[in-house]
């Protein structure tokens, strides 16, 4: 901590104490992010492996321990091509704008009790308003790449992750309203006092698992980019870096997600003998692993099969849930 | 219902056109497919082949009937073992030469094993097309198991010449039966598995009930046949309509269902995989002793002169019923060696299916129907 | 009712196929590490070579263009020439070009010697077109029956 602070003086006598804040913090954010989403890319393939029977990448670094670097290296060395008739200003920066709505999220999650940040009263509303711009810049990818498949796949995607988000926000209503608050921090604190929120709002916990699954286009709610169907879906156009930064934010998006559900629903930095940010990763770790288990298993949902999945059955579900638990809530006290 | 070009005059603007090119990873091979889609409904299919011809019925003009043998396997590469028997079947009944007990009874253990493994492929594939990752691979592990027993009686795992006119030209030795059976076994515990995770899969099942369903005279008019019949309730299948081989001597069923849909065609190739491995039990138990050949290099060392006359030979191969029309004017080398392939009939059924359809269905149709392009473009 | 009966054994078909992953999780890889760790291809058919016969030691390849005349694909470039005082030729230059050869077996089958097989090779890669021809004659060496004698 006192390494930080003493980074922090320093860089404050250039630029101030306010800048000097909010870049420390933002560059720690990023690299936090940035390890983890390596990690995640490979913890990724080589479970995929295990699933089916083989095992994933084992040539480079130890049972390959160092492909996400060698794929980073690979995809920053490629070359980047930009189509004739996109429309130019929107495709360069629909890959950059895809990453921001998921920093955002990620400085808010509360990772100990104690820090200085992520203590918002309305932590949760700004959250769920957030991931919704992340929607944008994926139609505005599709859009712009000028090529059929690619409209297709950006239309698709802004229809799922609109529908989806309903049931997400409708269970983290459920939670807020067994914990009285929306901020994050106080809802951790609540589960302190009693069990996890799971154990509590098992309906509302599948019912946010299922709607992150979506929101971050993973299987079997992956049509967007499904390559057997329509190639490449929204990303068809995009090569190399940038082609890289739609993955990676993929992979951010999924991270931010679950450790958004593992604050809600698991007790977030809560747990005996380990430091609370180490809780908070095994906890989020456990939401994605159930997230790469789930899409290694199961062939995909067609499109109208999965908007009216999401419109017949699940909102309706959240809803009724969202009735039980206020009448339980008042009815208790 | 016939096919017929829609009238685009009458609504030009509301309808696209989409290629689903040469290049994609779900067309099964070269296949080129003129969509016009109307938002997200098919409205006209227009298959294009063409893209894979190699002229295997030109070849089969210029080459003796023994040099022939390499491109049999080559026309459908799945079931290379089917159609490399049904040349030399073809020859044989067409020059009236002997085959010993033993081979044609080998000749159907190959051949069976040979349609498992394509039935396991064509699983594996089309819960790829669906979106199911994981199930080609365990499909794939097994397939691995009988193309090793495959390479170990004929030297190829995929591409297979060891047919000879008047038997095989390598003879399964003493431990075959042994590791067939292990092989048998292994498949056998997995059919539970697969049933839990595909057939039974409530998203696997919503994506095929009710998709592709098109009538028995639909497939009578275009001439389907093989497992897409079978799933149209037409109990019609070579081996037991018109008997070669040793496949006579066997019991097995012919599965079928009538809905028609792409979940019924599953559930015939898995019943159809099951009733395969009956026939190798019963065809392990009744191999006989004696020789494999009955005479050693019988069309490559002298040619062949077949007797003046044509001849239509008909095979069940993994797709559908293969047939081999020889004609023969009393020379070396055929007059004319034509091929009717399952694979063109059942993707011609498919411009009259598909319209009315979405273009999410299109891949699940266009897989369920088991089409090899090559097969088709010869 | 019935909607919640289909419903509930929708979802409990999922986590059953979920348990089915789970298992195969823990199970042993079923793949190879190739290269480290190499298939077993004692019965496969590859390259055709010429046989070692144990009593004489080397082919007994008459350059009779048996194997020449069968071959669908025209891969065989053969010559032979008699040495002196023998009774059969003998082959002096025996390539079979791999990129055209289909692994038919039909050389095998229509030599009369006997001297053909197929190999156990299975990766062989080229880099330019004149590799693609397999000298057959090359792992024999200098040939005793023609040594010192012009050919």
């Amino acid at each position: 901590m006192t390494l930080l602070t003493g980074l922090r003086d320093w860089i404050a006598g250039f630029l101030g104490e306010f800048l000097a804040t909010w870049l420390l913090g933002a560059a720690l954010i990023m690299t936090f992010l940035a390890f983890n989403v390596l990690f995640l890319v490979l913890a990724e393939r080589k479970l995929a492996g295990h699933f089916q029977r083989r095992v994933g990448p084992m040539e480079v670094g130890p049972h390959g321990s160092l492909q996400s670097i060698a794929d980073m290296i690979k995809l920053l060395g490629k070359q980047i091509l930009t189509p004739v008739a996109t429309d130019r200003f929107v495709y360069l920066l629909a890959p950059l704008l895809v990453f921001l709505p998921t920093l955002c999220v990620a400085s808010l999650i509360p990772l100990t009790g104690a820090e200085a940040f992520a203590n918002q009263p309305y932590g949760l509303l700004v959250i769920v308003a957030l991931s919704g711009v992340t929607v944008l810049s994926i139609f505005m990818a599709g859009w712009s790449s000028n090529n059929k498949y690619a409209v297709l796949g950006g239309m698709r995607s802004v229809a799922q992750v609109i529908a989806y988000e309903i049931p997400v926000l409708l269970a983290a209503l459920s939670v807020v309203m067994i914990a009285q608050t929306t901020n994050l921090r106080q809802i951790v604190e609540a589960q302190a006092n009693t069990h996890w929120y799971v154990l509590y709002q098992p309906i509302a916990a599948l019912l946010f698992f299922i709607g992150i699954t979506a929101e971050t286009n993973r299987a079997p709610f992956d049509i967007p980019e499904a390559e057997s169907e329509l190639v490449g879906g929204f990303h068809t156009e995009y090569s190399g870096m940038r082609f890289a930064m739609f993955f990676f934010a993929e992979y951010t998006n999924m991270l931010v997600l679950g450790a958004l559900g593992a604050t809600l629903f698991l007790g977030g930095w809560l747990g005996p003998w380990l430091p609370g940010p180490v809780w908070l990763l095994l906890k989020t770790y456990a939401v994605i692993f159930v997230l790469i288990w789930v899409r290694w298993t199961f062939p995909r949902l067609r499109f109208d099969q999965l908007m009216s999945f999401a419109w017949k059955l699940l909102i309706p579900v959240a809803l009724l849930n969202l009735v039980i638990t206020a009448i339980l809530v008042h009815g208790v006290g | 219902m016939t096919a017929q070009t829609p009238t685009l005059t009458a609504e030009p603007l509301d309808t696209y056109t989409l290629n689903m090119g040469p290049q994609h990873p779900s067309t099964h091979g070269v296949l080129r497919l003129v969509l016009t889609l109307r938002g997200e409904k098919l409205v006209h299919v227009d298959p294009v082949i063409g893209y894979g011809h190699r002229g295997h019925e030109k070849m089969a003009e210029n080459r003796t009937y023994a040099q022939f043998l390499p491109n049999t396997s080559r026309q459908d590469y799945l079931s290379g073992v089917i159609y490399n028997n049904a040349w030399c079947e073809a020859v044989e009944k067409l020059a009236g030469i002997a085959v010993p007990e033993r081979a044609l009874v080998a000749r159907v253990i190959l051949a069976e094993f040979n349609r498992l493994a394509s039935h396991l492929m064509w699983i594996g594939a089309y819960l790829l097309d669906l979106g199911g990752w994981t199930p080609q691979l365990y499909t794939w592990d097994d397939r691995e198991a009988i193309l090793f027993l495959l390479e170990s009686v004929t030297g190829s795992r995929l591409t297979y010449c060891t047919g000879r006119f008047g038997g095989l030209s390598r003879d399964l030795d003493a431990d075959f039966p042994a590791r067939a059976r292990v092989v048998l076994k292994k498949l056998k515990d997995r059919w539970q598995e697969y049933e839990d995770l595909v057939e039974g899969n409530v998203i696997f099942v919503q994506r095929t009930r009710g998709v592709g369903i098109f009538t028995k005279e639909q497939c009578q008019s275009y001439g389907v046949t093989g497992s897409s019949l079978r799933a149209a309730g037409v109990a019609y299948d070579v081996r037991k309509v018109e008997p070669y081989g040793a496949y006579p001597r066997f019991q097995f069923d012919i599965p079928t269902r009538p809905e028609s849909d792409a979940f019924a065609r599953y559930w015939v190739r898995v019943q159809e995989m099951k009733q395969s491995v009956r026939i190798i039990e019963q065809a392990l138990e009744q191999l006989p002793d004696g020789p494999i050949l009955t005479e050693r290099g019988l069309g490559s060392k002298k040619r062949l002169k077949l007797p003046v006359g044509t001849q239509y030979y008909a095979v069940e191969a993994a797709r559908g019923a293969y047939g081999i029309l020889l004609v023969s004017e009393g020379g070396t080398e055929p007059y004319r060696a034509k091929f009717r392939v399952p694979s063109y009939a059942n993707l011609a059924v498919m411009q009259d299916v598909m319209p009315g359809y979405m273009v999410a269905d299109l891949v699940g149709i266009l897989g369920s129907i088991d089409v090899i392009i090559p097969e088709i473009d010869r | 009712m019935g909607y919640l009966r289909r419903f509930a054994i929708g979802a409990w078909s999922l986590v059953i196929g979920l348990k089915v992953t789970a298992n195969h999780l823990f199970r042993r890889r079923v793949t190879l590490f190739y290269p480290h760790e190499l298939p077993d291809a004692s019965h496969w058919g590859g390259p055709i070579e010429l046989v070692t016969f144990p009593a004489t030691g080397t082919h007994d390849c008459i350059a009779c263009n048996a194997c020449v005349r069968v071959c669908p694909s025209d891969c065989f470039t053969v010559e032979g020439k008699r040495p002196e005082g023998a009774k059969k030729m003998r082959a002096t230059k025996f390539l079979i070009d791999f990129s055209t050869c289909s692994l038919c077996g039909l050389c095998i089958d229509v030599c009369p010697t006997d001297t053909l097989q197929y190999s156990q090779r299975y990766d062989e890669a080229f880099y330019t077109r004149n590799e693609t021809f397999n000298d057959l004659l090359k792992p024999f060496g200098e040939d005793p029956t023609f040594a010192g004698k012009p050919t």
